[in-house]
């Protein structure tokens, strides 16, 4: 079986592409799991608990966001994530001195690494000789150039969108986690400048205190016309509400500039496009296929 | 074994697929109403009974109940706290936040268990974080009809159709208000509807009264959970702990039953 293992689970594009893979390798005939510790994806795939996990024999594991440094941790993985940034100097410690011992893949089973974005987990996080290759997502990922291992790129699986006819004027979608690194605030005033009479932000509350600080001083500026939806699962619904998207942070390997162009929505982003080119779902799962050896 | 997060995700799931309920909430205030004791919250004194403190409270949240003046409103409230239908919720203070002597006060004053007791505090504490994050952006799947203060700013809020205000000690002051609701409901054909509530006891009232008229909408008490998105202060302490980063164990507190 493959089993999908994320130390994550909650609304974010790199959960989204998790469960995208879960639901691409079950259509097409090979049974998966996605477990997460968080609870929003256990009605979007086939899923379970992080604490349900157990690597078996046979099984194909893809893993994401945990800092994997022996195999030994896989057989209570849950502890693994729940432990997080407590008790920092004793894991610095038990890092330091796993990644001094010899190490090997496991036999039973087939591990692999999946980098989704540049803010997860860095490579070095985890021991990398544990796993057959490491996925990225793109090549424009910072980890891609610096990790010396086996690998390969596959990017995320698109969703079913369609243009409509009757697309709002001057609406903006302002798309991305609330958090400092995401420039938010800076892709609102963006909108606004450029003339859009209402912004709507539209996506996970990462960090209330980001939105606090920077957000709501905007809305009280702009009344009535900063709004905020959260992250929406229905991404057409999305799309339908706004004419234009506003993004204030480079992601290449993002799926939000693709899914503008199948929408018809205007997309405003800093730097290049995906330098990986558009890809169907198909030659994508053929990538999976081939590099997983399914 | 009821679960603080499992109660939760029976909401959330309600929600997610458009099943009508009503969610109750009978707080530290009007348990004390039930408990028929006078009650003034202001800005110079907090009185509950014959215990008085110094006043914490602004405006909107002034509330004065007198047992013998306002008998027709707490009877109101008994009938909102006892009354039993398919999913409606009936959320209690519990013995965590209020003490065990008061938490069996209102299970013998309810007369019997009902299978939908929930928390009072469903919404915040411990699940305060799945609230913001995991409800708020299903609102969006619903014509949304909110019920709150005059001074509340609704245009953050991007699922709101239509609002009802009140005022201060609206469960006197604003009672008739529910009548009008029900006639919007009626001379409307409202159905699927999503109704939040944040105004204080009178929630209580309505929610029961509207969801026993028309069982066709979502009726939900959300208290003080939004007040971040309507210019509302941050006077809670979960509110502070999660928006502001403040210390305080609110956030970790996961409630028992």
């Amino acid at each position: 079986m493959i089993k999908i293992v994320s130390g994550h689970s909650y609304p974010s594009g790199p959960a989204l592409a998790l469960v995208n893979l879960c639901n691409q390798f079950n259509a097409r005939g090979y049974a998966c799991v996605f477990y997460g510790p968080d609870n929003w994806h256990v009605d979007k795939c086939k899923s379970g608990a992080l604490a349900d996990f157990i690597p078996e024999a046979g099984d194909t594991i893809i893993l994401n966001g945990i800092a994997l440094l022996s195999t030994g941790d896989l057989r209570d993985v849950n502890a693994l994530v729940g432990a997080g940034g407590r008790g920092r100097l004793r894991n610095a410690f038990r890092e330091v001195t796993l990644k001094l011992l010899p190490s090997r893949r496991p036999r039973n089973y087939r591990l692999f690494l999946t980098c989704l974005s540049d803010g997860g987990l860095p490579c070095s996080s985890v021991r990398l000789s544990l796993f057959q290759k490491v996925h990225f997502v793109s090549s424009s990922l910072k980890a891609y150039s610096r990790t010396v291992y086996p690998k390969f790129i596959s990017p995320d699986f698109s969703n079913e969108l369609k243009k409509i006819d009757n697309k709002p004027e001057k609406v903006a979608g302002v798309v991305g986690s609330i958090k400092r690194e995401n420039h938010i605030a800076e892709a609102v005033e963006a909108a606004l400048l450029d003339g859009m009479e209402t912004v709507i932000i539209f996506g996970y509350m990462k960090d209330p205190e980001y939105y606090f600080d920077k957000i709501v001083p905007l809305t009280i500026k702009h009344a009535g016309r900063i709004k905020y939806a959260g992250f929406i699962d229905n991404k057409q619904k999305m799309y339908d509400a706004v004419s234009d998207v506003y993004v204030s942070v480079s992601k290449p390997w993002s799926m939000v500039g693709q899914e503008c162009a199948m929408t018809n929505t205007r997309f405003h982003a800093p730097g290049p496009a995906s330098a990986d080119g558009r890809m169907t779902n198909d030659q994508i799962f053929a990538i999976w296929k081939n590099e997983l050896v399914l | 074994m009821k679960s603080f997060v499992g109660d939760f995700y029976k909401l959330l799931n309600l929600l997610k697929v458009g099943e009508p309920f009503a969610f109750n909430r009978f707080s530290d205030g009007e348990l004390f109403i039930l408990q028929d004791k006078e009650l003034i919250l202001n800005a110079q004194q907090v009185k509950i009974g014959a215990k008085v403190t110094d006043g914490i409270y602004k405006d909107e949240d002034h509330k004065r109940f007198h047992p013998e003046e306002h008998s027709f409103y707490r009877d109101r409230l008994v009938d909102a706290f006892r009354f039993s239908k398919q999913n409606y919720f009936n959320g209690l203070s519990c013995r965590c936040c209020v003490g065990e002597e008061n938490f069996q006060w209102q299970l013998d004053f309810h007369g019997a268990y009902d299978e939908n007791f929930t928390w009072a505090n469903l919404l915040v504490n411990g699940n305060y974080p799945r609230f913001i994050r995991e409800m708020y952006p299903v609102f969006n799947n619903y014509r949304t009809v909110f019920v709150c203060n005059e001074k509340a700013d609704l245009s953050v809020l991007p699922f709101i159709v239509k609002d009802f205000r009140v005022g201060y000690n609206a469960m006197i002051n604003d009672y008739g208000l529910i009548e009008t609701m029900k006639s919007w409901i009626d001379e409307n054909d409202i159905a699927g509807h999503l109704f939040l509530f944040s105004a204080s006891s009178f929630s209580k009232m309505a929610i029961h009264q509207l969801y026993k008229h028309s069982d066709k909408n979502t009726y939900m008490d959300v208290g003080t959970t939004l007040n971040p998105f309507m210019n509302m202060r941050l006077d809670r302490t979960y509110l502070k702990s999660f928006w502001l980063g403040a210390k305080g164990a609110d956030l970790n507190k996961i409630c028992i039953w």
